[in-house]
């Protein structure tokens, strides 16, 4: 699991992923104190008797959220995905190398904000896409 | 996150992933980790590996993801098209490419 400074500014601000999430035990958060861990079941509670506290944390998603997000069949997921990868223009580099992304976390992210939002991740922030 | 019977039967048969959690403790497993634990038992029986963890396994000589992308293209290109008949998830692909890549289980059908 991508824990990275770069995957947590990615998800901090891909605003639309944070909207989407359902708080559930063992999803990956990064809280203000920078922090990284998977939220117990102990954290939900206290979520759910304080939600102010979601204001304090936001959802690192897993590789499968991440997919659920785009269609709950995997097969049509998985063919778009391969189809976006390998559509890149640039002879002798990829839209993975040219985006500098470092993990199938960051690479399923940005296929997602691509795929829904039009956006992709360019100098530190989501831009849409011309 | 695929927890189907058939993922946990997949998971459960290939010995040599269950192994390699093993040797790690059961720290935070409620929070952390996917276990199918028996009726009756406080213990997990079957770790149930998510991508991630998957491809942490089989992918340990390059951190650029595209190079696993491309050795997972590969594999999947070989493969009836889109999957092998019965492959339900993306868990059960990616532990399918990691019996073979690891432990040359060409066409492994669970045993």
């Amino acid at each position: 699991m991508d824990t990275s400074r770069q995957y947590i500014d990615m998800c901090i601000k891909a605003e639309e992923i944070q909207k989407r999430w359902g708080v559930l035990p063992g999803d990956y958060v990064w809280d203000r104190i920078d922090l990284v861990f998977p939220l117990s079941h102990n954290n939900i509670t206290y979520i759910f008797k304080d939600p102010r506290l979601l204001d304090m944390i936001f959802w690192l998603p897993r590789q499968d959220q991440l997919q659920d997000i785009i269609s709950e069949n995997w097969q049509v997921v998985w063919g778009d995905f391969h189809l976006w990868i390998q559509d890149y223009d640039v002879p002798g580099t990829t839209r993975v190398d040219v985006l500098g992304l470092t993990s199938m976390e960051q690479v399923w992210l940005t296929f997602v904000m691509y795929e829904l939002y039009k956006k992709e991740w360019r100098t530190g922030e989501w831009k849409g896409i011309q | 996150m695929d927890t189907s019977e058939q993922y946990a039967n997949m998971c459960q048969k290939a010995t040599g992933i269950q192994q390699l959690r093993r040797m790690e403790s059961y720290i935070d497993i409620t929070e952390k980790d996917y276990y199918i634990t028996a009726l009756g038992s406080d213990l997990p029986t079957t770790w149930l590996p998510r991508q991630d963890q998957l491809q942490e396994i089989v992918h340990t000589c390059c951190t650029n993801p595209m190079c696993l992308l491309i050795d997972f293209f590969n594999y999947c290109r070989e493969l009836p098209n889109p999957a092998p008949e019965g492959t339900d998830s993306m868990e059960q692909l990616w532990l399918l490419f990691t019996m073979k890549t690891i432990y040359s289980k060409e066409e492994w059908d669970g045993d």
